[in-house]
Parts: C-alpha cells; sequence; structure tokens
C-alpha cells in the first residue's frame, strides 16, 4: 500500500468512470470477449505483460491494436519467426558516417522501444530471442554493449501464441513465462457475437474506437491505482493462496502434492496484488477484497504453476488446482470447525 | 445459525461473530471429550463398586463422579475453544468476505476509512453450517455406560465372598419352636399362620444381598417367639398349678365326702378354680364340669375320684408340653428363663466370649462390640448400626438405612406400625445419639429398661444370633468353629 489514506469518493469517480469508458469501447469494438477484455485493461492498469493465448483468427491481434488505439500508446508489432534475432527486436548499433566524413557508431533502437509491444506468435522464435526479451519485460530497460537504455513509459508486452500448432515452435521458457503477469486465454465467440460480426462489419474490420485516453487520464488512473489500499488481511490472503501452491508446504492441499512440480514464485503474489488493485479499481472500490483477488486469481497463476506427468496422466489442468485453492483456502484465514464452515451459497 | 444483515456496527458484529464461532468450535469438540468424560467416569464408578469399597454408595461418589468428569469436560473444552479462537482483525476479514465489502472493513481496521465510513455495506455474518448429529453418538454411549455403572446393581456374591450372614440353624429353631406351639396347639390358628408367615419372610430375606434385612427379621421374629414363649410358659405353668390346686381341691373334696362344712367350703373352692379355668381353657373347663353334679352339689367320691385322675393327666399333658416347649427353647438359646427351666448351662458367659471375639477378628465392629459389652455390663444396649460394604447392606442394627446413615428406623413389636408409639419398644439411629428419644411405655418381656435409666437406642445382640453373627465375621482365612 502506497498511501495510507483511502481514495475518495470523488476521486475515485471520474477514474473509474474513464475505465469504464475504456472497457465499454472496447467490448463494442471487439465482441464476445468481456472477461478478457476487463482482465486485460488490469493487466495495462496493473502495468504487466499479458501472454494472449487462442488458436488462429480469435482476435488477439485486433485487441491488442484496438487497446493501442483507445490508450493512444505507440503501438507496434512483431511477428516472431524462427529466424528472428534479438537485435531484430532491441535494436543494435550500426556505422553511421557523418556529412564531415567521420564515423561513429549510432544505436538504432528495435522495435521494442515503444508503449505497447504485440509479440505476434512468440513461441516460434528460439530461445535465445525469447530470452532478449526479458530484461526489457521485467527491468523496462534494455542493455546493450554495456548501455542501459531505458524503454518508454509505459511499457506492455503483449505477447500471443497459438496453441495447437507445436510443430517448429519453442515453449516459452518459465523465466520468462514468470515475467508475464496474466496469461489470458481467448477463446472463440459465441454464435450471437458472430453474427453481429458478420453483419455489422464488412471483412471483419472492427470499427474505429469513438473514445481514447488523454495521457493525463492514464495517469490519473495509473496514480488512482497506486492509491488503492491492499490491506494486510488480504494480502495474508495473498500470500497464504500462493504458498499453498507449492508442494510440500504446510498449508499445501493434497492435490497440489500430487500434481505440481513448482510452485508459484513471489513474482506471482506481487503479480495477485497488483492486478487485484486494477480489479477493485473497476470495481469502483478504494480497497482491495477478497472477492478482486479470487477474480483474477485463475489468470495470474494458472501458467506459474509447474505440473508434473501425474496432472498430464490425470488431465487436471492448472485451472482445477487454482479453483481447488480459491475454493478451500479461506480468505480470511479463519480455522473452521470441522464440518461447520459455510460454503458459498449459505452467505447470501 | 443465520445470517443476520444490518448490524448496528461492525464491532458489534465482529463480536458476536466471534462468539458464534466460540460456540460453534466449543459444541463441536464437546461431545469428544464428554464421551471421553462420561467413560472415564463410568469406568472409575465400576471399579470402586467391583472393589467392595465402603464409600462406593457414599453420595460423593455416587453423585460426585457423574457430575465432576462431565463438568470438567465441559471446562477442558471451553478453554480449550477460547485458545483456538482467531485474533479479532481475522473475525472482522470474515465478515468482510461474508458481506463482500471489497476490503473495507479490514481497511477500516488499519485506517480511516473517511467519507467511507458513512456507506459501508450490509454487515453479514458467515452462517455456520451444523455438525452432522452422528457425533453425539460417543457421549450417548457414554452417558449409557455411566448410568450401567451407577445403576445396575453389582453382584453382591462378588463382594460378600468374605462375608455370608447364615441365619439357617436360627431358621431351623424358630420353625422347631413353631412346630411344637402348632402341635400342642398352644396358639390360635391365626397367630400360628402369621408367625409361619413371618418365618417364610425370613427365609426368603435369607440370602446374601439382603443380610440386614434379613437379621432384621430374625431378630424381631426371634423376640417375639421369645415373648410368646415366656407367655404360653408363664400360663401353662399356671395352668398347671391351678390343676394341681383343683386336685387337691379334689382329693379334699373326696375326702371330706361325708360332708360337713368343710366340704362345702371345699366343693366352693373347687368351683372357684374350675370357674378361673373355665376362663382360660374352654375345653379342659368342659370335659371337667362333667363330673359336676348336675343339681350342683357336690359330686359324689367316686366322679372326683375320676376328676382327680382326668386332672393328673391334663397336668402330665402340660408338663409334657411345658418340656417340649422348653427344650425347644433350650435348643435355640433364646430364653434365658428357657435356659434356667432346663438347667442349661451352655457358656459360661457368652456375651463376653463374643465380644471377646469381635475385638479380636473384627474391629471395625466396634459399635456392635460396644453393644455386647454393654449387655454383658447389664446396661441396656448401645447405640448404632454396623455397615459394612455398601451403607444399606450387610449387617445393620438400623435396617435399611440410606446410604447417609443417618435416618432413623422404628423397630415395632410383633409386626406393629413402625409409626405405632403404642407398639414401639426402640428406636435405632445410624449414628450415636445426643439426646433423649421419648421412651414408649416398657413392653413386657425382658427387654424392661432399668429404672431411672435413659434408654437411648438399640439392644445388645441377641442370644440365638451370636453365633450367627460371629460367623459373619469370621475371615475365610480363620477355620470356622467356635471362639
Amino acid at each position: 500500500m502506497t498511501s495510507s489514506e483511502l481514495l475518495t469518493p470523488e476521486e475515485l469517480r471520474p477514474v473509474r468512470q474513464c475505465a469504464d469508458e475504456v472497457l465499454a469501447e472496447l467490448n463494442r469494438i471487439l465482441l464476445g470477449h468481456e472477461e478478457a477484455h476487463r482482465l486485460l485493461l488490469i493487466g495495462i492498469l496493473s502495468r504487466g505483460h499479458v501472454l494472449l493465448e487462442g488458436l488462429p483468427g480469435v482476435g488477439k491481434t485486433a485487441l491488442v491494436k484496438a487497446l493501442g488505439a483507445l490508450l493512444r500508446l505507440e503501438f507496434k508489432r512483431v511477428q516472431f519467426t524462427p529466424d528472428l534475432l534479438p537485435g531484430d527486436i532491441l535494436g543494435g548499433s550500426i556505422l553511421q558516417q557523418e556529412p564531415d566524413g567521420s564515423r561513429r557508431m549510432v544505436f538504432q533502437p528495435g522495435p521494442i522501444f515503444t508503449n505497447i509491444l504485440l509479440a505476434d506468435e512468440i513461441n516460434r522464435a528460439s530461445p535465445k530471442t525469447q530470452s532478449a526479451m526479458l530484461e526489457a519485460m521485467q527491468e523496462q530497460a534494455v542493455t546493450l554493449l554495456g548501455e542501459t537504455r531505458r524503454l518508454p513509459a509505459p511499457f506492455f508486452v503483449l505477447a500471443s501464441q497459438n496453441p495447437i500448432e507445436l510443430e517448429g515452435t519453442y515453449p516459452i521458457p518459465e523465466a520468462q513465462l514468470d515475467r508475464f503477469l496474466f496469461k489470458l486465454e481467448i477463446s472463440g465467440v459465441d454464435a450471437d457475437a458472430l453474427t453481429r460480426i458478420i453483419t455489422e462489419r464488412r471483412r471483419g474490420e472492427p470499427p474505429p474506437p469513438r473514445r481514447s485516453l488523454e495521457r493525463a487520464e492514464l495517469d490519473a488512473l495509473f496514480h488512482a491505482m497506486d492509491r488503492i489500499y491492499l490491506s494486510e488481511a488480504v494480502a495474508r490472503y495473498i500470500a497464504r493462496l500462493v504458498a499453498a501452491g507449492h508442494p510440500g508446504a504446510p498449508e499445501a492441499l493434497p492435490e497440489i502434492n500430487r500434481f505440481v512440480a513448482f510452485g508459484a514464485s513471489p513474482r506471482a503474489a506481487i503479480a495477485l496484488a497488483e492486478s487485484a488493485r486494477g480489479a477493485a479499481l473497476l470495481a469502483g472500490r478504494p480497497t482491495v477484497g477478497f472477492e478482486d483477488v479470487q477474480s483474477v486469481a485463475a489468470a495470474v497463476l494458472n501458467h506459474r504453476l509447474i505440473l508434473n506427468y501425474q496432472a498430464k496422466l490425470e488431465k487436471v489442468t492448472s485451472f482445477d488446482l487454482v479453483r481447488m485453492l480459491l475454493e478451500r483456502i479461506d480468505p480470511a484465514g479463519i480455522d473452521w470447525p470441522e464440518g461447520t464452515k459455510p460454503i458459498r451459497g449459505d452467505q447470501s | 445459525m443465520e445470517p443476520v444483515a444490518g448490524f448496528p456496527s461492525l464491532q458489534y458484529a465482529a463480536g458476536c461473530f466471534r462468539r458464534r464461532f466460540f460456540a460453534a468450535l466449543f459444541l463441536r469438540r464437546l461431545p469428544a471429550g464428554l464421551a471421553a468424560a462420561l467413560f472415564c467416569g463410568g469406568g472409575v464408578l465400576l471399579l470402586i463398586r467391583l472393589s467392595g469399597a465402603t464409600f462406593s454408595h457414599h453420595p460423593v461418589v455416587q453423585w460426585g463422579i457423574p457430575v465432576v468428569f462431565p463438568a470438567i469436560a465441559v471446562l477442558l473444552t471451553g478453554i480449550s475453544a477460547g485458545r483456538r479462537l482467531p485474533a479479532r482483525s481475522r473475525f472482522v476479514a470474515g465478515l468482510d468476505a461474508a458481506s463482500r465489502a471489497g476490503g473495507l472493513f479490514c481497511a477500516m481496521e488499519e485506517t480511516a476509512p473517511g467519507p467511507w465510513g458513512e456507506c459501508l455495506p450490509p454487515v453479514r455474518v458467515p452462517v455456520f453450517r451444523r455438525p452432522p448429529l452422528r457425533i453425539w453418538i460417543p457421549p450417548l454411549a457414554g452417558l449409557l455406560f455411566l448410568g450401567g455403572a451407577e445403576l445396575v446393581p453389582v453382584s453382591e456374591s462378588l463382594r460378600t465372598a468374605d462375608y455370608t450372614l447364615d441365619l439357617s440353624a436360627e431358621q431351623a429353631a424358630l420353625q422347631q419352636q413353631l412346630d411344637v406351639l402348632a402341635e400342642e396347639r398352644l396358639l390360635p390358628e391365626p397367630e400360628l399362620r402369621d408367625l409361619q408367615n413371618a418365618v417364610e419372610d425370613l427365609r426368603r430375606h435369607d440370602n446374601a444381598l439382603e443380610p440386614g434385612r434379613g437379621y432384621e427379621l430374625a431378630d424381631a421374629l426371634s423376640r417375639r417367639l421369645e415373648h410368646l414363649t415366656e407367655t404360653l410358659q408363664h400360663d401353662q405353668q399356671r395352668q398347671l398349678e391351678e390343676l394341681r390346686l383343683l386336685d387337691t381341691a379334689a382329693d379334699r373334696l373326696a375326702a371330706g365326702a361325708d360332708g360337713g362344712a368343710d366340704r362345702a367350703e371345699a366343693h366352693a373352692q373347687f368351683n372357684r378354680l374350675l370357674e378361673r379355668l373355665a376362663e382360660e381353657n374352654e375345653g379342659l373347663a368342659r370335659s371337667l364340669s362333667e363330673c359336676d353334679a348336675p343339681d350342683g352339689s357336690c359330686p359324689p367320691e367316686e366322679k372326683l375320684r375320676q376328676l382327680s385322675k382326668r386332672l393328673q393327666h391334663n397336668a402330665r399333658l402340660l408338663e409334657h408340653r411345658l418340656s417340649r416347649l422348653n427344650e425347644a427353647c433350650r435348643r435355640s438359646g433364646a430364653s434365658p428363663a428357657a435356659q434356667e427351666s432346663t438347667g442349661s448351662s451352655g457358656t459360661a458367659n457368652p456375651d463376653k466370649a463374643l465380644s471377646d471375639f469381635l475385638a479380636a477378628h473384627a474391629p471395625e465392629a466396634a459399635e456392635l462390640n460396644e453393644a455386647v459389652c454393654r449387655a454383658t455390663a447389664g446396661s441396656p444396649g448401645g447405640t448404632g448400626a454396623i455397615q459394612r460394604g455398601r451403607a444399606d447392606a450387610f449387617l445393620n442394627f438400623t435396617g435399611e438405612t440410606a446410604p447417609s446413615g443417618a435416618i432413623r428406623k422404628d423397630l415395632a413389636l410383633e409386626g406393629g406400625a413402625s409409626t405405632d408409639d403404642d407398639t414401639l419398644l426402640a428406636r435405632f439411629a445410624a449414628a450415636p445419639q445426643t439426646g433423649d428419644i421419648p421412651q414408649a411405655a416398657p413392653a413386657p418381656g425382658r427387654l424392661e429398661a432399668a429404672p431411672g435409666a435413659v434408654r437411648k437406642s438399640g439392644r445388645p445382640v441377641h442370644p440365638e444370633h451370636r453365633t450367627a453373627v460371629r460367623r459373619y465375621f469370621q475371615q475365610p482365612s480363620q477355620p470356622r468353629g467356635n471362639p
């Protein structure tokens, strides 16, 4: 928590309205993925990187483009291919001749020097190339030839990957995977949305945005995010959730011990806290609640739990395990007497 | 527990939640604790009763264990539940989660809510699910076990192996006395039947489970028969004397048959004797009255001789009857009169012998010994009751004394009502008396109070029961036999 004073309703109202407008516009531009849009906006507000996973043609690239337009941020796209080199992303120094005849090395920034970098099909690039983005994603800077260059603020990496074309691809290393705030699954749209797409959009082209954020509005959103209050009880809940995901931990569930090889890192707890603030802001509350943590937990944790072969054998996914954690870990940390713990339906 | 919306304040709701949580925790843990306590208490109580300890039916044991053990369980459960209560901040967090307050309640614990304090969401307390009823099965089983240990009578044979009150010999002697009374038709039929019923009653209660009751019945029956026998003996003796007087009168009459004033006087005396005898024995008087002349004049000499023979015959019958009665009493060893009449010497000082035996072998029977000693000293019996094992059992002058040992029991004569003061012979109490007891009129017989003596209670061991008492206090390792 960065501030001990809560945001007043007067302070919160305009930023919430602003966020709601962005969300509404996003939902208008792209149909059928309201929850993904909400989580993506939360990710942006949390200043985190998001990995979008989905079949080809579900609108991953269109989503990122629309978001960039809405937020009026500089947007660049890199199509990751197997022959892509780190320098193609980060940039490099080239020898340039001056008008007076002298020659010097001039740094040419790569496409990573932008606000929003769309790394399309990131799993097609080699691990060497993928690793080149580690420092940029974590440090918001690039070091080349011993010189560190800051990336523009804000800086987001919105990567996409195809879950079915595995031939010729390289799975993202866990170290890089851990740096993505969310991993969102973009699924296909339902028939109603598809009907609207067909009838209202020629060639499926989304309409231009009617509203976009000014830089000051975006800064206000980031500033409000910093003032969203995270109480110790909620922080303790986040910590217990992450700790319970580690096999062998005292609070680990039996299923975690059975199916998980490695649990989430402390970075996951930080990611949970930050994204929960974004969820609270979108809900119009000055404080982070337990339900905010629960609403983003799946997106934060599902790609950080490393499952073992037993899980693959029994077809247990990380989403299943996260759901179990949310159901069995009591938010308040109360050790209920056996047989007396209320089920969710009782708390109405 | 149902969720209650609209608590007046978060503080009040947190306190309510905390109390409900304590109650849920307490009720969840109580069945196991109660079950353990009830089984332990029942086990302890059963062990005490099986061991035959004298205090096993003391109220402190009988009612204390069923109360103390569960009370300890309740207390420990409460303490354990209290120690497991989470911190207050967790209850607030629970309320926040249940009310979907979005972390506002938790934040209010750490910082000022500002304007948000005026628009708090309704506070909802989580609903506790009821634990299954099957958790109460173990304490129910424990309660049944404790109840069984409390109520099921333990077999007396387990604890009476060493001590048995054997009244079989006394029963046989009483029955023999009764047989003599029946054969000689010394008592009317209803009274004989009543005595026979008393003997049957004694036989039913002469068992290891009711030695106190059996002794009391034997004692009462012995004294009753003793009193009856003395009375009968007295009457029989008197009748015998009257028969002899009548015989003498008849002889005088026969001797003075020639007439004169002496004959008239002898006749008058004869008639007076006959009338007195008729009051006591109608049948005898009827048969004797045949000898009288129909006109009331002096019977002739021949009739007088016949009368004399009949009188002598009846006198012999009476003597025979009396001797049988005295013999039966002598065998039972009840009546000193019988002993005197039969010239039985017996032991030189049987009371002293019993007293010495009790002092040597049954020191705990101090009160009984005291009673015997007082009898030896010639004063009325002492106080108290003898208790061994359970308070309501074994050898107890007060009969069915309550476990507290403080309830008085009146011992009435001849089956009279225990509250009938006219038949009240003595009033017994389990504890030594400190004050005078109102005395009824002394009944005839050997239990009259000495002049000027304030008889408090109790009486000495009946002579014919000394053997039973001695056998009762004999240890199994000691050889049975006369001291």
